[in-house]
């Protein structure tokens, strides 16, 4: 079910690069809307501005002009501070390299975004433990990231996104990493969580994992060329 | 190969670079020729026999580069390549490399210039061969407890006349025998006679200590001259000047040699003057006149004042020379057993004993030099610290820096580049930066040097010139450079071992940083800081004791206070000359005493003018209606006007002051002070109270005395002197033994403009007087503290360092820290970390090694600071301001030191940590 506002609305975005005075235009005139429980999977070639239109999405960058509305709240223009917090909140990451940290248990890093959020120890034991549950790596709590196979690594990014419950996952290239077998995985993973009602932003190269999404976008040369709505 | 031949091998190649390749290519050619003179013989044409000959060689080029490199022909040329490549490297990180050449220069330089100065003046004093062979002779257990030194050890000083006469014959053990005694000799000036503290040594003394002179030549065996019943020469004689005189007497007069200078009516010409370091006795005695030994006449006992150093023979052993001395002994007690000095001998606990023992012991020992000793040692501990800091600073920098090359290196490993040759890179960059370092330490070093040289205080002993110990200087770089290569080196290993693909991989994958690397430089980050703490301890509390110091109430106002030493004629007011009756001696100084004082009141510009005279040694007193003998001291005062206490501004506690009717013993009045009130009568009010003198002057009898007043305690030489029980009498009382009648003189403004004034007031009321000695007391109380000061600086010097070398010691592990973690730190941004939350990351990283550091600090002052305690004035070891302040000053810096690191990671920017992947 869809709520009439989307959850993310972006119009006209640009974004221009400017290194050694040569202007790179990574995106231009991206417009977007995702809604609660979309699975959008974006896709393109290499350099094609997918990784960049993730970052806006993400908070992580923001845009050199077009408007962006989070939860109807327009967020392109917000301070860093601002922006840490719609991340910490409304925003999980799924990264290609897993990006956990090395000195920190499983259950370390999966607490850590709600550490930032200031949440009480019991609540955070709770969400930690549903997070690692539902991504079946209750087991592992002790273990450090070093101890993991990839696949492993990359369910334990998939619960630290999860522990915040944002309202959406954005993943770029979560298979990137991964032998087939755990790509595989990792994508099942995926599709259960959005099945449970959870909004996902898939960027990928692969189109069999592309097919999972009930839309797609295709990029070229930072132009969103096409939109797929797969059929429920 | 045997690695050292292989090297040999190497080495040779590089200097015979140029003839080893134009032997290769000539070899080769040769080869190529020969095959094509076959060719031709075997009826080729020419150039078909040439073009034959070099297919049949194959490729030229490699062949060339086989055979340079299997001589080693291009050794040279790589390791050129070698320091181009790490002199670019160092200038491409001026940071690390500045730090580094500081931080060495610092470290190296302090602890070469302490260490230089240390050594010269204590550790190896004296110069020339077998230093251990020379030795100080002296009579043991003379003193029973007065020239005990400050550890209450007993001092070995020197022999009396009969002891010296009965060890001439004896030294054959000897390769060289000398002796040395000072004379007074009277010089006259333009307004007052001076006095000049002169050695009478034999002809060979100057060869005990294979010091060449500065200018001119030392004494010729035939110039000994005898001396008279009053130690003087007979007949005019040769001198040798010491660098002092030379320099304040003549300014220094290159013209010097062969010049005459009259003395006590005799001319003495100058034929040497010494090095300015050379003064083997102190600097009391500014010439030296080569004397025959002095026979003490038969009515007078000699003291034993004669220093003798000797230079043992070859093979002669220190228990050798013991077994001589010993038999001398024995053979002089037994030869006077009813003189006054075999009486004497036996009153001693031993009877006579004459002891030998290396002269460097007494530079270690005794002799005043202890306070010296524990200084330069304090000093020595504080600037091992300084090192260890330096060391655990380059370990940081060198493996933070080559651990973040690791992919460099790898890259280096996986185009062919061996161990030894990444290993060699690295060696070649760490002895560049040492160098540096080095060079800049040897300039830090020279000039801590000339700093360190005005602690050493005149009257040390002083036999060899501190240079620059070039030992020190090569110790302290290698442990420098040892420290820099072994942990640079340790990455350049693991490079070699680890898997390259691994390692190529490393920087792009998506781990961050591991424990184990962070965890060698928090330990040394906690080191660093716990020496850091010790030091500031250290210097902290010098500070508060030279705060209390400065502040001490020493009994009277110094301000506008002048003291002047007076050098009386010895023959004219002395009651032991053999002329004068005591009574007119007295009289003689009372006139005097009254003139001085009535002549120079009336100077323009003094205020008051006061009489004193300190006696110097110890009398023995009885209270009444007790049998207890305590130890006072008895002080000479003016009366009247010329009291000392008016004119010092002292405090009158309780009575009076001495007047004219208390003059002469019969009077039986005594003025006292507070220590000898509270010492002898505790609780009780001394006015009225009575104790008997036992020692009365001019010897035999005893006198008594009612208290008539209590003064302040006086410190005026001294913030640190330590008071005695005192009692004053008039001053013409006392004999002019022991130190000398002085006027304290009050006056309106700065003492210094009244002094030409003063000095010809006292040149009438006494033209035979010998040159007076002026000390403003304000500059002399200031000047007691000199020691303490220099101490407090050299100690906050050595502090501020270590604690400036502490902070960029965090600075640069949290830098480095931040660096490595810059993927992490982007994460935890990404998951929505704000600014504050890594600030307070990383300070918190910092601030855990330094809290552990101050732990183990504050433990190690808490046991190490004991060591400062004789230095330490009004303050305990462990002061808990001190402390607190340490603790507080430490914490600052490292908030600091962690602050900027913590800013530049607040402000990653998570996208380009996060790009990488």
């Amino acid at each position: 079910m869809q709520s009439t506002i989307p959850l993310i609305q972006m119009a006209n975005i640009e974004k221009v690069f400017l290194t050694n005075e040569v202007e790179t235009h990574a995106l231009s005139g991206v417009s977007l809307e995702i809604h609660h429980g979309d699975y959008v999977s974006i896709s393109g070639p290499s350099g094609c501005g997918k990784s960049t239109l993730l970052a806006i999405l993400g908070l992580l960058d923001s845009p050199t002009s077009g408007a962006y509305e989070l939860r109807g709240e327009p967020v392109e223009r917000l301070n860093y501070a601002q922006r840490a917090r719609v991340r910490n909140r409304e925003i999980g990451f799924i990264f290609q390299s897993f990006n956990l940290i090395g000195d920190l248990t499983v259950w370390e890093n999966v607490e850590l975004p709600l550490t930032y959020r200031g949440l009480s120890t019991a609540e955070r034991r709770e969400r930690v433990d549903e997070a690692l549950t539902k991504v079946g790596m209750t087991a592992r709590a002790k273990h450090y990231p070093a101890q993991l196979s990839g696949g492993q690594q990359q369910r334990v990014a998939v619960a630290r996104a999860l522990g915040g419950r944002p309202s959406i996952l954005l993943a770029d290239e979560p298979t990137g990493n991964l032998d087939s077998k755990n790509g595989d995985a990792v994508m099942a993973l995926l599709r259960d969580l959005h099945a449970e009602g959870a909004t996902i932003c898939l960027v990928t190269h692969d189109s069999r994992y592309a097919r999972d999404a009930k839309k797609t976008v295709h990029l070229f040369d930072g132009q969103i060329v096409s939109e797929e709505v797969t059929p429920a | 190969m045997n690695p050292f031949r292989n090297a040999g091998r190497k080495l040779r190649a590089f200097l015979q670079q140029p003839r080893l390749k134009q032997e290769i290519d000539e070899e080769l050619q040769f080869h190529i020729e020969q095959r094509t003179a076959e060719n031709t013989a075997a009826g080729m044409p020419p150039e078909e026999a040439a073009r034959e000959a070099r297919r049949r060689f194959g490729n030229f080029q490699n062949s060339r580069e086989e055979c340079r490199r299997l001589v080693s022909a291009n050794f040279g040329e790589s390791v050129l390549q070698d320091i181009r490549f790490g002199l670019r490297s160092l200038s491409k990180n001026p940071g690390f490399t500045a730090v580094s050449i500081t931080t060495l220069a610092l470290g190296v330089g302090a602890t070469t210039a302490i260490y230089s100065v240390v050594n010269a003046v204590i550790l190896n004093p004296v110069s020339g061969p077998d230093p251990e062979r020379v030795v100080q002779i002296a009579e043991r257990n003379y003193t029973q407890g007065l020239f005990k030194d400050q550890n209450n050890q007993l001092d070995l000083y020197g022999v009396c006349p009969e002891v010296l006469e009965a060890l001439l014959p004896h030294t054959s053990l000897f390769a060289n025998f000398a002796w040395c005694d000072t004379i007074w000799l009277s010089r006259k000036t333009e307004d007052f006679t001076e006095t000049i503290l002169c050695d009478t040594v034999p002809s060979t003394f100057f060869g005990l200590w294979n010091v060449p002179p500065l200018l001119g030549r030392t004494f010729a065996p035939d110039e000994a001259v005898p001396l008279n019943d009053s130690k003087m020469p007979v007949r005019d004689s040769v001198l040798v000047l010491s660098y002092t005189m030379w320099r304040s007497h003549f300014a220094g007069d290159r013209n010097i040699i062969g010049r005459m200078i009259e003395m006590s009516g005799r001319n003495f010409t100058v034929i040497g003057v010494m090095p300015e370091w050379f003064a083997p006795e102190g600097s009391y005695s500014i010439c030296w006149l080569p004397a025959e030994p002095w026979h003490i006449p038969a009515n007078q006992v000699g003291l034993p004042n004669t220093r003798v150093r000797a230079r043992l023979t070859p093979g002669t052993s220190l228990a050798q020379a013991q077994a001589m001395l010993d038999t001398v002994a024995a053979q002089l007690q037994a030869a006077h057993t009813d003189d006054f000095i075999g009486k004497e001998w036996k009153r001693r606990p031993h009877g006579l004993g004459i002891t030998v023992r290396p002269l460097q012991a007494q530079f270690q020992g005794s002799y005043g030099s202890e306070d010296l000793r524990r200084t330069l040692f304090g000093l020595l501990g504080a600037i091992c610290f300084v090192l260890l800091i330096v060391c655990a600073n380059i370990a940081n920098l060198t493996l933070a820096r080559t651990e973040r090359r690791q992919q460099e290196l790898a890259i280096r490993s996986s185009i062919g580049a061996g161990r030894w040759r990444l290993m060699r890179q690295l060696l070649t960059e760490s002895i560049l930066l040492a160098c540096a370092g080095g060079l800049a330490g040897i300039a830090v070093s020279v000039l801590g040097m000339k700093v360190l040289l005005s602690v050493v205080p005149g009257s040390m002993p002083r036999l060899r010139p501190v240079e620059l110990d070039i030992h020190a200087l090569v110790y302290t770089l290698l442990i420098s450079i040892a420290t820099g290569i072994l942990f640079g080196l340790m990455p350049a290993w693991r490079a070699g071992r680890a898997e390259l693909s691994d390692a190529l991989k490393q920087a792009g994958t998506g781990a961050t940083v591991g424990v184990r690397h962070s965890r060698y430089r928090g330990t040394l980050v906690v080191a660093e800081t716990a020496l850091a703490v010790v030091l500031l301890a250290g210097a902290g509390l010098m500070i508060k004791s030279v705060v209390r110091l400065l502040h001490v109430n020493p009994g009277f106002d110094p301000e506008n206070l002048v003291c002047v030493s007076l050098q009386l004629p010895w023959q004219k007011y002395s009651d032991f000359t053999a002329s004068a009756d005591a009574g007119r001696a007295s009289q003689l100084r009372k006139l005097l005493f009254g003139q001085l004082q009535e002549r120079i009141q009336a100077v323009p510009g003094v205020v008051a003018v006061g009489i004193g005279k300190h006696s110097g040694w110890p009398e023995k007193v009885m209270l009444e209606g007790s049998s207890q003998q305590i130890e006072v001291v008895r002080e000479g005062c003016g009366v009247g006007p010329g009291d000392l206490f008016r004119a010092m501004r002292a405090p009158l506690l309780a009575g009076r002051l001495l007047e004219d009717r208390d003059r002469g013993v019969a009077a039986g009045t005594a003025v006292i002070n507070e220590t000898m009130a509270r010492t002898l009568w505790p609780g009780v009010n001394p006015l009225g109270k009575k104790f008997e003198g036992l020692d009365k002057p001019g010897g035999g009898g005893t006198e008594r005395y009612e208290v008539i007043g209590i003064v302040g305690n006086l410190r005026d030489s001294s913030y640190t002197e330590q008071i005695r029980p005192a009692f004053y009498r008039p001053c013409d009382e006392l004999d002019l033994m022991g130190r000398p009648t002085f006027l304290v003189i009050r006056t309106k403004a700065d003492p210094r403009l009244l002094i030409p004034a003063i000095r010809k007031e006292l040149k009438v009321a006494e033209p035979d007087m010998n040159t007076p000695e002026f000390t403003i007391e304000e500059q002399q109380l200031y000047d007691s503290t000199q020691a303490q000061r220099t101490y407090m600086e050299y100690l906050v010097v050595f502090a501020g360092v270590g604690v400036l070398l502490c902070a960029i010691g965090i600075y640069g592990v949290l830098a480095y820290s931040v660096a490595r973690r810059a993927r992490e730190i982007g994460i935890r941004i990404a998951i929505g970390a704000q600014r504050e939350d890594v600030l307070r990351l990383v300070i918190g990283e910092g601030l855990r090694l330094v809290l552990a550091g101050l732990a183990a600090g504050l433990v190690a002052a808490f046991w190490l600071t004991k060591f400062l305690r004789s230095q330490l004035f009004e303050v305990t070891p462990t002061d808990p301001w001190v402390m607190a302040s340490v603790v507080a000053l430490l914490l600052g810096v490292a908030l600091l030191a962690c602050y900027f690191p913590g800013r530049r990671a607040a402000k990653v920017d998570p996208m380009s940590a996060l790009r990488y992947e």
